[in-house]
């Protein structure tokens, strides 16, 4: 819950292993970098990975995702 | 079912996330992402980076490198980023890429004082040729000309320009970055081993019971290796980590036994852990009769700063020209004597508890914690250590050390137990090392200085006998002080940042590089602190805009294929100095009598002579690059050229490596094609295999037995060396006038010297500049508060930062630390050009410094 707080996040599955597959977009205020520094600092999180990253002209916002 | 372009992409994102981390997803998400990729076309790459040697795997569309992913089947990251390699594709499209070259001119006219103007490659050419054969007709000759590359170079890019330099040109300036980064290192693994590069494998990071981290911040510079140390230390029982550093960093969130130590005490610390295991009769006597050999290094060597410095004049064994007899030298740094166990263990008895205790500043109980884990029998222990070590002005020292205490208890070339040197960037070990771009270097661990290796290389290179120069050329930081004192004269440096990396700007390089005798040639893809102080930049193809290969600290060799060009007039390293070795007839660089050993080659230039040589340009090239799956790749130079370059280097280079008459074994390579196919495979690779372990049966192909049989090949008794070495003081320690230490480094979210990162929006925003780190009661005592800007001088210079106390490091009282990567902030003007008397590396973790409220 407190991951969906933060704006351009979504997080897709891992619940049940204790590892969330999130993705993050840039957003008007903020852009994925931060928002991949906000998370870090979530209470509870012990660790961020990084796993695919996507910034083609063929879309508005560039985004990508996070274990 | 109909998703958006948004939806397919998150998907892609998610599935690829899940697959890494070994979580399940919900159905609809992968059936999404299971609908294709709509046009991209999909390549593995290693990263750009660092010594870890990860792969990523590059996604192409239009022409533009649009999307990246951690590779799932590569062995060293499995899937994982860390936050500079998720940028990756970001780094080639940073908005000041230079696209051609750009000469310094006033009315039209080369003039060292003049404007950058765009020129063409041709008259880039031109003006550098004449430069240069102007300086090769002064006295000196060769050694007035060289060249800079690099640890990033591609083992390609490096191969070509030691043969330009080596071989066609016959000087041996040439020298990397790596020289900054690992060469002491490099002197340690020949000292002790006798062969170059580590005996373990990234899997010890899995294998191991206990790590200890010596001057080695992993969490940051190797971020993914610590995952997976950090992972092992998660989930094995037991595990320990030990972190010792001069300041607390990230690693010490991990660390069960955290080290803060007085900076060079390291060196006293090893000492005691050889005392204390050879007091505790830990020593593992079969493992030491059978397989080490007791040695004392020659000490009084100096710190490798200019001869007339009092420190040198006091050197006994630096090397350097003898005052009073300038054909004799005073000594040799790399000297060592015989001695027994008995005598090693007197000369290390005087470390006691105590005494380091006392000297390093460190707890008596930790120290203790710390040797005993060496000491155990029962636990595997892995070292890792980076630029702590490296750059020390008893560097080779200290890597020596390392081994002393693994050999003690013959922890070593088995699963879990080893000492591991990381390397800092991508290709030190397959380029620099590998292929040997240093002063005193050739192929596959040869060297200038023996006639036999020299030989076997005018062999392979189908030279005539006498060609390659038996002289060891200038070294990094030698390179700098001849440029400055008018003795070197053209200097051409490649991938790389030296006037930003390299130490002491003001005093040693900036007066070299704008000296008006000397012509200075930086080939760069960004307007770097180099490129802007050269008199001619040429524009570089970086990355996956070139065919290359990389090999990592675990000895592994990757290749990647072109992805997409590169920008403008942009050209590859190797394709410069290829094109520039066409500038040259023979005639103007060889003399008549070696001419007349090899008459067939008059009137040839030395492309063809290097290149174009029946080696070389034997594979023919289709116009294109053709992978498994049927997907096409451009290749630049091989389009230029005509013929597929890089496989023809790299075949010619295997001569060194692989073919039956080598002199030295234990380098063996698999054929050019094997590694397009392969996530790297570790050398020697011998029928296909790589190997893990080296020196053990059972896993290295040269030693026959069984995991129980143990033979250091690299040395012709088959044995390792254990070489006493004691504590020296620094070059320069904090006194009066300057209290602190400084000490240099790098921080994650930034490469080097940030000439990539920094053209990534999103790496600037997160460490847009470099902070002084220090102690809140150093900052009290100033008066200065976090974000407020200082001063920080040493004798050589100043700059300014903002103070941080409560930062991801924790200086202890009486340190500051700054980061390097900051072009505003250049930290080089404050360092000190002493180096390890025996690699040459600068220590750039030690110099005395002041802060002041501005």
């Amino acid at each position: 819950m407190r991951l969906l707080a933060i704006p351009g996040v979504e997080v897709h599955g891992g619940v049940t292993e204790g590892k969330l597959v999130v993705t993050v977009e840039d957003t008007a205020d903020a852009p994925a970098a931060d928002t991949l520094g906000a998370i870090g600092a979530v209470e509870g999180v012990i660790n961020t990975v990084l796993i695919y990253h996507y910034g083609g002209d063929d879309i508005d916002h560039s985004l990508g995702g996070g274990a | 079912m109909k998703v958006t372009r948004r939806e397919f992409i998150k998907s892609q994102a998610a599935v690829a996330a899940a697959a890494a981390a070994g979580v399940t997803l919900p159905a609809g998400m992968t059936a999404i992402a299971a609908e294709g990729d709509e046009g991209l076309r999909w390549d593995k790459a290693p990263c750009r980076f660092c010594g870890t040697g990860c792969s990523v795997l590059v996604g192409v569309k239009d022409g533009k490198v649009v999307a990246s992913q951690g590779d799932p089947d590569a062995p060293v990251n499995r899937g994982l980023n860390c936050i500079k390699g998720y940028f990756l594709p970001k780094i080639m499209y940073g908005k000041d890429r230079l696209t051609q070259p750009l000469l310094r001119k006033t009315n039209g006219k080369f003039d060292k004082n003049g404007q950058f103007e765009p020129v063409s490659w041709d008259e880039a050419f031109d003006i550098m040729a004449e430069k240069w054969k102007e300086a090769l007709k002064k006295e000196g000759g060769v050694t007035r000309v060289g060249m800079f590359g690099s640890g990033q170079w591609t083992v390609w890019e490096g191969y070509a320009a030691s043969k330009f330099i080596k071989a066609g040109l016959r000087s041996n300036n040439l020298d990397p970055n790596a020289r900054h980064c690992m060469a002491s290192a490099v002197v340690a693994f020949i000292r002790h081993f006798g062969i170059d590069e580590p005996m373990g494998c990234y899997d010890d990071l899995e294998h191991a019971d206990a790590f200890v981290l010596w001057g080695a911040n992993m969490a940051e510079m190797h971020p993914i290796l610590w995952s997976r140390l950090t992972d092992t230390r998660l989930t094995k029982e037991g595990c320990e980590v030990h972190v010792l550093s001069t300041f607390e960093n990230r690693c010490f969130e991990l660390a069960d036994n955290p080290i803060v130590f007085k900076p060079q005490t390291d060196l006293a610390i090893q000492n005691y852990i050889c005392n204390y295991i050879i007091q505790n009769g830990q020593v593992n006597k079969d493992f030491v009769e059978n397989h080490v050999n007791f040695k004392r290094t020659n000490e009084n060597i100096g710190y490798g700063l200019r001869p007339n410095h009092p420190l040198e004049q006091a050197a006994t064994n630096n090397g350097y020209p003898d005052p009073s007899d300038p054909t004799k030298k005073k000594g040799d740094p790399m000297g060592a004597s015989d001695i027994s166990f008995e005598e090693f263990a007197k000369l290390v008895e005087p470390y006691t508890l105590d005494y380091v205790a006392e000297l390093s500043g460190v707890p008596k109980e930790n120290l203790e914690k710390l040797a005993k884990v060496y000491a155990d029998p029962k636990k595997k222990v892995s070292s890792y250590w980076t630029m702590g070590f490296n750059q020390h002005t008893r560097g080779s020292w200290v890597n020596g050390n390392m081994y002393n205490v693994h050999l003690l208890v013959g922890k070593i070339a088995e699963p879990g137990n080893g000492p591991f040197s990381l390397t800092g960037q991508p290709s030190a070990c397959g380029t620099a090392r590998e292929v040997g771009t240093f002063a005193h270097r050739l192929p596959a661990d040869l060297v200038v200085m023996k006639p036999e290796h020299r030989a076997f290389c005018e062999k392979v290179w189908q030279l005539p006998e006498g060609t390659l120069n038996e002289k060891i050329g200038y070294h990094a930081v030698l390179m700098q002080r001849m440029l400055k004192d008018g003795k070197m004269n053209c200097y051409w440096q490649q991938c790389n940042n030296n006037m930003q990396a390299g130490p002491n700007i003001n005093e040693e390089m900036w007066p070299g590089w704008r000296n008006p005798d000397n012509f200075i040639t930086v080939s760069d893809p960004y307007p770097t602190v180099s490129a802007q102080a050269a008199d001619l930049i040429l524009p570089t193809a970086m990355w996956t805009e070139k065919e290359g290969a990389y090999g990592n600290a675990e000895r592994r060799t990757q290749f990647w294929r072109q992805q997409v060009d590169a920008p403008g007039e942009s050209r590859s390293d190797m394709w410069q100095v290829m094109e520039f070795s066409k500038r040259f007839a023979v005639e103007e660089v060889w003399p008549e009598d070696l001419l007349a050993k090899k008459p067939e080659y008059r009137g040839k230039t030395l492309y063809n002579i290097l290149f174009a040589n029946g080696t070389v340009d034997k594979f023919p090239y289709e116009g294109k690059v053709v992978d498994e799956a049927g997907n096409e790749y451009p290749n630049q130079e091989s389009e230029d050229f005509g013929y597929y370059v890089q496989k023809g280097l790299f075949e010619e280079y295997r001569l060194f490596n692989s073919a039956p008459d080598i002199i030295k074994k234990g380098h063996e390579m698999a054929e050019f094609d094997v590694y397009h196919k392969a996530r790297g495979l570790r050398w020697p690779v011998i029928d296909g295999k790589e190997t893990l372990w080296r020196f053990r049966g059972g896993y290295d192909p040269h030693v026959q037995g069984d995991q129980t049989v143990v033979k250091f090949y690299g040395n012709k008794d088959g044995k390792a060396n254990i070489i006493f070495a004691p504590y020296d003081p620094p070059a320069e320690s904090p006194d009066g006038e300057y209290p602190l230490w400084l000490a240099t480094g790098r921080v994650l979210e930034h490469w080097h010297s940030g000439s990539m990162t920094r053209r990534v929006p999103e790496l600037y925003k997160a460490v847009p500049e470099a902070q002084l780190f220090m102690h809140k009661n150093d900052a009290k005592k100033l008066k200065l508060r976090d974000g407020q800007v200082a001063k920080i001088s040493t004798r050589r210079g100043e700059i300014t930062a903002r103070v941080e106390t409560r930062g991801r490091n924790r200086p202890p009282e009486g340190l500051v630390f700054i980061p390097w990567f900051d072009a505003g902030r250049l930290v080089n003007k404050l360092t000190l050009d002493a180096t390890c008397p025996l690699s040459k590396e600068t220590d750039f973790k030690k110099a005395a410094c002041k802060v002041e409220k501005v």
